[in-house]
């Protein structure tokens, strides 16, 4: 039904109302004095009345909005659990559509505000991870800005709010799995739209393949484009002086283009490689950089280049703890007694600078682990901190960090460096705190905005290097895998070994997200044309009958009254 | 066409008219003779008090057989006795009759019986009397009038007037005392429907005249059909007013035309003047007897 239809109706219903009322009969008087002045005190009533009547209106909206303010449960119908609308935060939704369309992340916002409007009236909505219960209009205005109202939680395993229904808005990019209560009804809208994009994956520095030779960067890139056919890619790598090379390249979809770069024909500082592609949707992988520290300025050294050696005795690792009782059966504990290439040489107290020195000498130890087990301070974090043991005898180790614990999955590792030789962190769930690093410490491993692992690789002379697993391992599945052993060995070596060329490296922009590249890997179906064409197409709520209805009963009720009671104004 | 049968005093209530005559309080008696004291002490016939004698008193007025008795000289002082300047505002404006018929003179018929009356009392005690007809303006005015051979030419003149126009008692007060006419008794007779009612009353205030305010009411003024919604029309101004039918109106309307009347009550209380309220339902002898009440006749010469 159109929506002039039934307001005409109305109309016509109100017009009717007044043609019907009876003609006024004439009546000569002597004089209307006495009427005017009995119409005045009427209206001085009726003024009276019209205050208390906009005085007990004021105090309904008054409460009404003190009311919606609080959030009262009663205000719910249906049993008060709202509808949870959880949006995947991973990089890629950040894509552009075909034809320079929205970025996905809007794509589901404009998904969200059709299942917003269609929703019964009175629905409350959560957004993520938020359990605030919002209504249809503070959730449509969060939706409005989804690149802001929408990005702020990069949750990768968000836990969503109790609900009686989940809409999953994801691309099917990546494994985003929020943690919802299980039975809770659950849908899945998916924004995918295949498009076209390059990007640059690995940008590293490696070791050179003889000492003879200099430091190199291995650079990928992956191209995907759901046309097929050649993608042309345009290839600049520039160094803070100039661009040293410049290579348009032809790639297949679904190959990928490796290249070696010598780093010895680049100025100092930093290197940067950029791509450019045509129809390309996704800007945020067609750039990275690394910075070569050991030829970061005139000033600065050139090390010898060492191989790390090899060890074929067990690492010694002296286990320093806040409780020396709480270490025994911790994650750790049993990680390191599950590993053969470590032993545990003793467990002791740990004491802080001002305490007194133990009475016991320390045994001889190749690492020191600092475990805190329980956190000083909520929310603390639980971390293992490894030092050399010389750390622990100059009467200090790393110290505890404090910070908000957020939970997520690693998305992002510095693959080449040897203290992550074998052991894969991709995708590993943490509850990690957000940390500041210092300038002589850099991410080993990091979980969207938060540091997982971190480095410290001080200039000689100045400290020794350390290394913080930063988040807690009693509630991650690396204490269970081989991993865990394998990065005690790197750090037991790392720790006690001349620093050597590949620590010099720091890769701090060099970290790439293979993943984050590959925009079209989704098993989810594709966003149908036809939807995409209502995108900008507005959505309005009809009217419903019920809502027509009571506006007729009023309208009637007021022209009943003014009509029979003579209060027309 | 004169209307004598308004007039047809019976023989006993002339009589009882002749008892009666009319006071005021601070007006000062004029220079004609009459039966109204006067304000001061003069050379008249009624010993009102002694003063002592001083240089340039008359000395006809000593009182010897005083001074025999206190050996001071002492003046005899006698009332003055003077006539009253009597000034009739007679209301015939239309809402004074708005519906030819029998019925519908019943308020000016009645006005011209108590103007005839207070002109009869007035006469008959040697006071000037001024008629002055007013609606919309004034009317020939007649008088003023003296002696009691002036009552058939004023009953006369009454007889012939009519309604018809708006209410103006303020342009009336203007007319009729523009030229300056002496203090005296102000008698406005009038339903008072009016909305210059008020600044009429205002305007004879400064005149420092006496007044007498007289309203006369008729009931039927107050009952209309209000079963459904009606339209008023002014019977003076022809204005029309809706008003929507509504139980208890028409006693709301009564309600208020007594607040109407106790307000010009208060006005007129406050500045020392008589208000009477005379419904054409009731007969001369009660509201002379509420004119007696109020201070405006008096009983006995």
């Amino acid at each position: 039904m159109p929506f002039w239809l039934p307001l005409g109706i109305t109309a016509l219903l109100v017009l009717a109302i007044y043609l019907i009322r009876p003609t006024a009969q004439a009546l000569p008087v002597a004089s209307t004095v006495l009427w005017r002045r009995l119409l005045a005190a009427r209206k001085r009533r009726r003024d009276r009345l019209r205050w208390l009547l906009s005085l007990l209106l004021a105090t309904t909206v008054a409460g009404s909005l003190s009311v919606a303010a609080s959030r009262a449960p009663w205000l719910q119908p249906g049993g008060g659990d709202p509808i949870a609308l959880a949006f995947d935060p991973s990089p890629t939704m950040q894509a552009g559509l075909p034809a320079g369309g929205p970025s996905r992340i809007e794509l589901a916002a404009a998904e969200a505000r059709r299942i917003v409007l269609e929703a019964d009236a009175g629905s409350r909505f959560t957004v993520n991870a938020d359990p605030t219960a919002l209504t249809s209009t503070e959730v449509l205005a969060v939706l409005s800005d989804p690149l802001t109202g929408l990005s702020n939680g990069p949750d990768t395993e968000p836990a969503i709010p109790t609900a009686r229904r989940v809409h999953v808005f994801t691309d099917g990019n990546g494994p985003y799995a929020p943690i919802i209560d299980p039975g809770t009804e659950t849908h899945t809208v998916s924004v995918l739209v295949p498009a076209r994009n390059a990007g640059i994956v690995r940008f590293a520095t490696r070791p050179p393949a003889t000492s003879a030779a200099g430091p190199e960067a291995l650079l990928e890139i992956v191209v995907t484009d759901p046309a097929g056919g050649p993608v042309p890619v345009e290839l600049t790598v520039a160094d803070s002086e100039t661009i040293r090379i410049r290579r348009q390249l032809e790639l297949e979809p679904r190959d990928r283009f490796t290249a070696l770069i010598d780093l010895d024909s680049f100025a100092p500082g930093p290197v940067t490689a950029r791509i450019a592609t045509p129809g390309d949707v996704f800007s945020l992988d067609n750039r990275a950089g690394l910075i070569d520290a050991g030829r970061a300025g005139p000033a600065s050294t050139r090390l010898a280049v060492r191989h790390a050696r090899t060890r074929t005795e067990p690492g010694r690792v002296l286990v320093m703890a806040r409780s020396p009782g709480s270490f025994a059966g911790s994650a750790a504990a049993l990680a390191l007694e599950a590993d053969a290439s470590v032993d545990v040489v003793a467990v002791r107290a740990a004491t802080g600078a001002d305490d007194p020195p133990p009475e016991d000498p320390l045994p001889v130890a190749d690492i020191a682990a600092f475990h805190r087990a329980a956190p000083a301070i909520p929310p603390a974090m639980p971390a293992l901190y490894l030092d050399p043991p010389q750390a622990v005898a100059a009467g200090g180790l790393s110290p505890a960090a404090e910070a908000p614990l957020s939970q997520r999955r690693i998305d992002r590792t510095d693959a080449s460096h040897p203290l992550l030789t074998g052991v894969s962190l991709l995708d590993l769930p943490v509850v990690v705190a957000a940390r500041e690093l210092d300038s002589q410490c850099s991410a080993l491993a990091s979980a969207g905005d938060r540091i997982a692992i971190a480095v410290c690789d001080p200039a000689p002379g100045s400290g020794s290097r350390s290394l913080t697993v930063a988040f807690d391992l009693d509630h991650s599945s690396l204490a269970q895998r081989p991993d865990l052993a394998a990065l005690f060995q790197n750090a037991a070596s790392w720790l006690t070994e001349t620093p050597a060329i590949t620590g010099d490296l720091t890769a701090d922009t060099g970290l790439q997200d293979e993943r984050a590249t590959r925009i079209n890997d989704s098993s989810l179906e594709p966003v149908p044309a036809d939807r995409l064409a209502e995108l900008d197409r507005p959505s309005r709520r009809p009217w419903s009958w019920r809502t027509l209805a009571l506006a007729g009963l009023l309208l009637a009720s007021f022209e009943a009254i003014t009509f029979f009671r003579g209060l027309t104004l | 066409m004169a209307d004598h049968s308004v007039f047809a005093f019976e023989p006993a209530f002339l009589a009882r008219l002749e008892r009666l005559r009319l006071l005021t309080r601070r007006v000062p008696a004029g220079g004609f003779k009459g039966e109204h004291r006067a304000s001061h002490l003069g050379s008249g016939l009624e010993f009102a008090d002694y003063r002592p004698y001083v240089e340039g008193d008359d000395v006809r007025h000593l009182d010897w057989r005083a001074y025999l008795r206190f050996d001071r000289l002492l003046l005899r002082m006698f009332e003055e006795h003077g006539d009253l300047a009597v000034y009739i505002l007679l209301d015939c404006s239309h809402s004074m009759a708005p519906t030819p018929g029998a019925f519908g003179r019943r308020k000016f018929d009645a006005a011209r019986r108590i103007a005839a009356a207070l002109t009869y009392i007035a006469l008959a005690t040697l006071d000037r009397v001024t008629l002055a007809p007013y609606s919309g303006h004034v009317h020939q005015v007649l008088g003023p009038l003296h002696g009691s051979r002036q009552v058939w030419r004023a009953l006369d003149y009454l007889a012939n007037l009519d309604t018809g126009g708006e209410t103006h008692l303020d342009r009336t007060v203007r007319e009729v005392f523009a030229a300056g006419r002496r203090r005296g008794l102000v008698i406005v007779i009038s339903d008072l429907l009016s909305d210059t009612t008020e600044g009429g009353l205002d305007l004879l205030l400064p005149l420092r005249h006496d007044v007498a305010v007289i309203q006369v009411t008729d009931h039927r003024d107050l009952e209309a059909p209000l079963d459904r919604d009606t339209t008023l029309v002014d019977s003076e101004t022809g204005d029309s007013l809706r008003i929507h039918g509504a139980p208890n109106l028409l006693h709301r309307l009564e309600r208020e035309a007594e607040a109407h009347r106790e307000e010009i009550r208060t006005r007129c209380t406050a500045r020392g003047w008589s208000f009477i309220h005379a419904p054409v339902e009731a007969s001369f002898e009660e509201l002379a007897l509420g004119a007696l009440r109020r201070g405006l006749l008096s009983r006995g010469r």
